[in-house]
């Protein structure tokens, strides 16, 4: 396994070791590309090319020098690591790994260069296709990525970063990659400080819930359709827009998110219908199981601290009391009965005379 | 001597330090070059040196004789042959025919003199202020047409028809630094910066009738609706218009006595056509609803709805004035008048702006708007209609029914008894059949329990009043006055009256607030409106959806390539900027004035060129191959904007690059600061023709000259671009009168031909060699 | 000066302490002070930095000095590591002392100095500096008790507490008097539980499956078991429970949520313990065969499960190539303080129960 980094082509073939998402050791033979840095970017990326008649792979990793600059950028790998795995984990076979989302095919956090391998994104990013897309692709391009948001919201995913850098789109389904930003729902989740985000993920100490990701979507889905960006705060003028347009992202940019559709809603817009793709469940009954198990033995050992409460005083006899109960119904009854009777009569009587 | 560009007819040649045997071949090259550039060259300016004019004189025979050149003007350079002798030029009488001018120059770059007090001569640089070379500016103006033939003619009066020139000239260029510094600025207008948020939603080129397809409400003469008159949807909505109508008119005759007394009108009949109508707006909103969502599809709607479809009524005629071509003629024209006055990013915004409102949405997104409309809750309120809303007890009635019954039981005796009592049942009567009406309407047999003691408090009132009126005819008894006949009657009849008013109006009150309660006028609107939507579903999102969808899909290719062009003009000028750069300040010392400025000049410039660019997209946009639309569009705009700059090095600002546009209006380009300050150059060309100019020869020759009113001549020239400036400035002046107005040219001035000494120019035949040619 | 009756911490025996002789630190070893003197104030200053040696009655262990200030510090905190010898304490312990050096305790108030600062330095030349150079140590003497190292760790508010490592490798376990006073003195238990053998998972390693239960475990609750008073089920010593090696596991639920990089802002939240206790506990729990391994958690009243990582990575050719990164491992610790009464404060007592 490399454990330098290979700069420059490079037509050797190597021996490349790793773990896949299930934590069980894979090799490849494979040949690598040249290593690519996307100005900003926290990883470098680079293609690889199988030798074993294997699929072909990206390979993304934190160089050395990169690591030595940004720390944080090893952290962010482990953290796109595990958030991949998860959906890895939840649509592995026999379910179908949905074509929305980048998927993790191995990784090897523990070397020099810790480094994480995908299946080769789709497409080109849509940073810059704003204008290239005609309404039918459009159509499939709005649909494709609410699907791949939909997805990860029933992995209870919150993706936090969605631009037109980060979704892809290949001219039949739209990708979104770049997990390195994700968490799950309720996680605490970075600042992010563009106007792709979501106005409550601007300022520190916000936890990452899926109403984030609806505004992203919607952000994403405004540049392409208006080749505009989004404005640096606030939501974006939709009032001279097209009504297509307007009735999709109603109501997308509005600043309580609870207030904000779900994917589901914004799918239903659309007219296609939002069923999340087949996974396996997230929680294990074993798991919950042992959940269970531990409280019921906490709770035990709590009881064991507590004296033994007195007994409670013994009830009234219960006959007793019912006959009481019976009679004040029965008095109360017949009072009424009493009075309407009487009155009536009284109205007849007024009225026959 | 460089060899000038010849200009519209005039021809250039120069004989200078070239071998004689060159000479007939040089001669036809200049010929052959004058004729492509124009009409044909019948002038030539012949440039030769002093001191071998004998020389070529078989050459000039020749070109004489050729009948290819109809005036000539031989320019002969070189110090005087024999200046002691006071002899300037040998020429050869060959020169002195009509239609050939011969000019003198006996030095190149000349003197400043003043011819009319003949005093000191100065440097020419006092008069040429410009730094540029007399002799060069006087071959550009007599390579003028205008020019070159007032100076023969003006020669021609001078004696030996020769000549020695003086002349002041302008000249309306800018340095190239300058240019190329406007012009990179004028890229920059043209292009617009990214970030400019789409300011021209509202105020942005209109689409005329294609209005339409992106939302406006355009009326199509012409044009008969989406819907077929006979079609089920329109049956059904007349149908059930005309129901709620007939609904109505059955209400409204329902009230007044008449509606009370005859069966028919109040009858269950009335009921059975309010549900009626109740049912039929159910049916129609069902109906609407099927179809818009049957016909949902978000772009072109497919073969098989679409049959289905027409045979609901849909009618796929095509709408006069919205097909692809003019759909792409609208849209070219609405980008080509915009291209100037907005910024190309901000236009390619509005394209997509544009394409996005184009897009169609599917019918079913018209559901929301019928459903707002609530015809749902008008129909079930119609199918089971609420009850006649009459009243049980109603005191204005029962005083009235008092009342009536006492008048008529006011009269004393039997007859008021009996006249009351007739009232009095007359009134049960009518009351009971209000109640049965009123149950009928219900649909149920017999009246409420309410109602039905309302009766008796009617019979309480009336009996109470015929009880009043009989103590009353009690009391008045005696008085004979109320036996009389008269009296009876008209008690009779004020009684009758009055009971059937009040029983009219108790009757008709209650009818008309049932209407009210109907609120079918309310379901006749409703219809409408429902009618409206679906004509305008049908209009935008199935008859028009593939023509939306056309205009969506060539609105945002053309955005598309909008924006390459911006960005390949924008790159182009950044990678030329270090040419720019240098010339950064005088640029801003050039800003505007009363006649023009540089910046829109080429600003207009760059604008042809993008629309240049532009052109070949428009027929690909047309012939429908939507994804090609922006094949070579940036190498075509980078092109463009070098032939732009090779345009303005070599030509400056005279004529508009070769991609503008012609138009009706197209002006020459003119340029108020090129010439100079304000007035200079009408000061150039109306200088006084004895006044200070450069006389093109030498100090000491000047003595050869003879000035004197025979012995000047002058011809004052501008193009005719200049002519306000030269005419408008200052208090008219005699001598601008005769400024000849030349149709181009960057030059301006005037020229003054001073007649040479007599003797000054020898005119001998050449010794004819034995063996010379006869050409 | 009173005689005292003190509990040295390294020999595990009731010493007498006397205001013995002084001994001075020079350099690396202890030397007597030469020449005693009669100046109070003098002699305070020296006391202050000076040392006694244990007078060692089983002579077991190697010389050992004490702070001569000994006698006034609180009570020792015995703890011991509980664990099969691959099971990775000896880098847990590395890891804890560690992070203790590079201040990881200070947000939570303690400070800390060695107690027997030759035998310090020793410990840190022979474990600490090895790890650091990302060198893996060999495992644990089976059937031994050792002494590791002892700190004293100062809370302004409790006092100074010395605090001494047992490593206790179990298999074999033989009882005999060692244990015996070991079993007397401990206040904490680390049990450290290697995922490999209990869970089966696998890293680099081979998985070492074929245990049904880990023998040290068995032993020393066996042995305490033998303390139980008559109806009474639960041991009142603290216990913490770790899984180990949790980086192999950092990418699976629950732990990918504990092994994410959480400063510890010094706050400790008993609430937050007992839900990373409970997803240990159920992670655990879904492997019936690692039921055993749950074992203590029935018997010690106050318990408390953590995610840790001594090393932070897989080992690579017996060496880690990023370096020594102990990941969460001052946890357990901290919580082990919460119930040993080291911090207090109204919250600690909700620790572990």
């Amino acid at each position: 396994m490399p454990t330098a980094s290979d700069r420059g082509l490079d037509t050797a073939v190597h021996q490349l070791r790793c773990s896949d998402p299930h934590g069980r050791p894979l090799t490849r033979t494979v040949r690598f590309g040249p290593w690519h840095t996307p100005a900003g970017a926290l990883a470098s990326v680079r293609p690889v090319t199988a030798a074993d008649g294997g699929p072909d792979l990206a390979q993304k990793a934190v160089l050395t020098d990169l690591g030595r600059r940004a720390g944080y950028a090893y952290e962010m790998l482990e953290n796109e690591a595990r958030i991949a795995a998860r959906l890895s984990h939840r649509y592995d076979s026999p379910y179908a790994y949905p074509p929305e989302l980048v998927r993790l095919v191995g990784y090897d956090l523990d070397g020099e260069e810790p480094f994480l391998l995908f299946a080769p994104p789709r497409g080109v990013s849509l940073a810059g296709a704003a204008a290239d897309l005609h309404s039918a692709a459009l159509r499939q391009l709005e649909e494709s990525l609410l699907r791949g948001v939909l997805a990860l919201a029933s992995s209870q995913v919150v993706h936090g970063a969605l631009t037109p850098q980060t979704v892809r789109w290949d001219g039949q389904c739209a990708q979104i990659t770049e997990l390195g930003y994700a968490r799950l729902t309720g996680e605490e989740s970075p600042p992010q400080t563009t106007g792709w985000a979501a106005p409550e993920q601007r300022a520190g100490g916000h936890r990452a819930r899926l109403a984030d990701d609806v505004w992203g979507a919607g952000a994403v889905i405004y540049h392409v359709v208006t080749g505009a960006p989004m404005p640096a705060t606030g939501a974006p003028r939709l009032t001279n827009r097209g009504e297509a347009l307007r009735a999709l992202l109603d109501g997308v940019f509005t600043e309580p998110a609870e207030r904000r559709p779900d994917v589901a809603t914004l799918l239903r817009r659309l007219r296609v219908e939002p069923s999340p793709p087949d996974g396996a469940a997230l929680t294990d009954p074993a798991f919950a199981a042992g959940g269970h198990a531990f409280d019921e033995r906490l709770a035990r050992k709590r009881a064991s601290l507590r004296p033994a409460p007195t007994p409670a005083p013994p009830p009234l006899p219960r006959r007793r009391r019912s006959w009481l109960w019976g009679g004040a119904t029965a008095l109360l009854l017949v009072t009424l009965g009493v009075m309407s009777m009487a009155s009536g009569v009284g109205a007849l009587l007024a009225v026959a005379a | 001597m460089s060899e000038a560009t010849s200009d519209a007819g005039v021809a250039l040649l120069s004989l200078r330090a070239a071998p004689t045997e060159l000479a007939r071949e040089r001669f036809e090259a200049a010929l052959a070059a004058a004729s492509r550039a124009g009409d044909d060259a019948c002038r030539l300016l012949l440039i030769d040196d002093a001191a071998r004019l004998g020389e070529h004189h078989d050459l000039f025979e020749t070109i004489l004789a050729s009948r290819r050149v109809d005036s000539m003007i031989c320019l002969a350079i070189g110090p005087p042959v024999d200046r002691p002798q006071g002899q300037a030029l040998r020429a050869t009488p060959v020169l002195t025919v009509e239609s050939v001018a011969l000019l003198w120059v006996g030095d190149e770059s000349g003197v400043a003199w003043r011819m009319d007090t003949r005093g000191a001569v100065r440097p020419p640089e006092a008069v040429q202020t410009d730094g540029s070379q007399p002799l060069s500016r006087l071959v550009a103006a007599l390579l003028t047409a205008e020019v070159f033939d007032h100076v023969v003619a003006a020669v021609a009066q001078l004696p030996n028809r020769a000549a020695n020139p003086g002349l002041r000239t302008a000249a309306g260029q800018l340095d190239l630094a300058t240019l190329l510094a406007g012009h990179a600025q004028a890229i920059a207008m043209v292009t617009g910066r990214d970030a400019d948020e789409p300011t021209i939603e509202r105020g942005g080129p209109s689409l005329e009738n294609c209005e339409l397809l992106v939302g406006g409400d355009t009326v199509l003469p012409g044009y008969a609706g989406p819907l077929r008159p006979d079609s089920p949807l329109v049956r059904l909505r007349a149908e059930s218009e005309r129901s709620c109508r007939e609904a109505d008119r059955l209400v409204r005759q329902m009230a007044g006595l008449s509606g009370l007394v005859r069966p028919a009108r109040s009858g269950p009949g009335v009921l059975a056509a309010v549900s009626t109508a109740g049912r039929r707006l159910g049916e129609y909103h069902d109906a609407l609803t099927d179809v818009l969502e049957l016909g949902d599809s978000a772009g072109t709607v497919d073969s098989s709805r679409r049959i289905e479809l027409e045979r609901q009524g849909v009618c796929w005629d095509p709408v006069p004035g919205l097909n692809r071509l003019t759909i792409v003629a609208r849209l070219q024209s609405a980008v080509d008048g915009a291209i100037g006055r907005y910024p190309l990013r901000t236009l390619a915004s509005w394209l997509l702006l544009v394409s996005d409102r184009a897009m169609p949405q599917g019918s079913a997104a018209h559901l929301d708007r019928l459903d707002r409309l609530n015809p749902m809750a008008t129909a079930p309120r119609l199918s089971s209609p609420p009850p006649l809303p009459l009243a049980a007890v109603p005191a204005p009635a029962l005083a009235a029914v008092a009342t009536g019954c006492l008048l008529a039981g006011v009269v004393p005796g039997w007859w008021g008894a009996v006249a009351g009592g007739v009232f009095a049942v007359l009134w049960l009567v009518m009351v009971t059949v209000a109640y049965r009406r009123e149950a009928a309407q219900r649909g149920e047999r017999s009246a409420r329990a309410v109602l039905r003691s309302g009766l008796l408090a009617h019979a309480g009132a009336a009996l109470a009043g015929l009880a009043a009126g009989r103590a009353v005819a009690v009391a008045l008894a005696p008085t004979p006055l109320l036996s009389t006949v008269p009296v009876r009657v008209a008690t009779a009849a004020a009684a009758a009256a009055l009971l059937g008013f009040a029983l009219s109006r108790w009757w008709s009150a209650a009818v008309h607030q049932w209407r009210t309660q109907l609120r079918l006028d309310r379901a006749v609107r409703v219809i409408a409106a429902q009618d409206a939507i679906l004509r305008e579903a049908a209009l935008r999102e199935w008859v028009l959806a593939g023509q939306r969808s056309f205009l969506s899909d060539a609105a945002r290719a053309m955005a598309g390539a909008v924006r390459e062009v911006a960005e390949s003009l924008d790159g182009w000028r950044e990678r030329h900027a270090s040419d720019a750069d240098a010339a950064a300040a005088p640029v801003a010392t050039l800003d505007r004035d009363a006649v023009g400025d540089l910046q829109s000049l080429l600003a207009e410039d760059v604008a042809d060129a993008a629309r240049a660019t532009l052109a070949p997209c428009w027929e690909v946009l047309r012939s429908g191959a939507l994804d090609r639309v922006r094949l070579g569009v940036a190498e075509d705009a980078e092109a463009l904007m070098d032939q732009h700059r090779q345009h303005l090095a070599r030509q400056n600002i005279d004529q508009r690059p070769p991609f503008a546009r012609r138009g009706d209006d197209a002006r020459s380009p003119r340029l108020a600061q090129a010439w100079g300050p304000p007035g200079h150059l009408a000061e150039v060309v109306g200088a006084a023709s004895d006044g200070l100019l450069v006389q093109l020869c030498a100090a000491e020759d000047l003595q050869l000259l003879e000035p004197g009113r025979w012995g000047t001549q002058a011809v004052r020239f501008a193009p005719r671009s200049t002519q306000d400036l030269v005419l408008d400035h200052g208090p008219r002046d005699a001598r601008l009168d005769d400024v000849v107005w030349t149709g181009s040219g960057h030059l301006a001035g005037v020229i003054r031909l001073v007649a040479l000494r007599a003797g000054a120019v020898e005119l001998i035949w050449p010794e004819e060699a034995p063996d010379a040619h006869r050409l | 000066m009173n005689a005292r009756l003190v509990l040295c911490p390294i020999c595990l025996e009731s010493v007498e302490w006397a205001g013995q002789d002084l001994f001075l630190r020079d350099g690396g070893k202890y030397v007597p002070l030469a020449t005693p003197t009669t100046n109070p104030n003098k002699l305070a200053v020296l006391r202050r930095s000076a040392y006694w040696r244990c007078p060692n009655p089983a002579g077991d262990t190697a010389d050992h000095y004490l702070p001569w200030a000994y006698a006034s510090y609180r009570p020792p905190v015995v703890v011991g590591l509980v664990g099969d010898s691959r099971a990775g304490k000896s880098h847990l312990l590395a890891g804890m002392i560690l992070e203790i050096e590079r201040g990881g305790l200070q947000p939570y108030g303690l400070g800390w100095e060695p107690l027997d600062a030759v035998r310090h330095a020793a410990f840190h030349a022979e474990v600490v500096e090895r790890v650091l150079g990302g060198e893996r140590l060999p495992p644990t003497n089976p059937g031994v008790v050792e002494f590791a190292d002892a700190l004293l760790i100062k809370s302004p508010v409790t006092g100074s507490w010395p605090v001494a490592f047992f490593d206790i490798a179990g298999e074999g376990f033989q009882r005999g008097e060692r244990e015996g006073r070991f079993v007397i003195g401990t206040r904490g238990l680390i049990f450290v539980v290697d995922p490999a053998t209990a869970l089966g998972v696998v890293g680099a390693e081979p998985g070492n499956g074929g245990r049904t239960q880990d023998l040290a475990f068995a032993a020393v609750l066996a042995q305490l078991r033998a303390l139980l008073a008559p109806g009474q089920t639960y041991l009142d010593l603290a216990a913490v429970m770790v899984v180990n090696k949790a980086d192999r596991l950092r990418l699976r639920h629950p732990v990918d949520t504990w092994m994410r990089p959480h400063d510890g802002d010094g706050h400790v939240d008993p609430a937050r313990i007992r839900a990373e206790s409970r997803d240990a506990y159920a992670f655990l729990y879904q492997h019936r065969s690692a039921w055993p391994w749950l074992a203590p958690f029935d018997t010690f009243r106050r318990c408390t499960l953590h995610f840790a990582s001594a090393t932070g990575g897989e080992e690579r050719d017996g060496r880690y190539p990023r370096g020594f990164r102990p990941r969460r491992v001052l946890e357990p610790l901290v919580a082990l303080f919460a119930m040993t009464g080291v911090l207090a404060g109204p919250e600690m007592t909700e620790v572990g129960i």
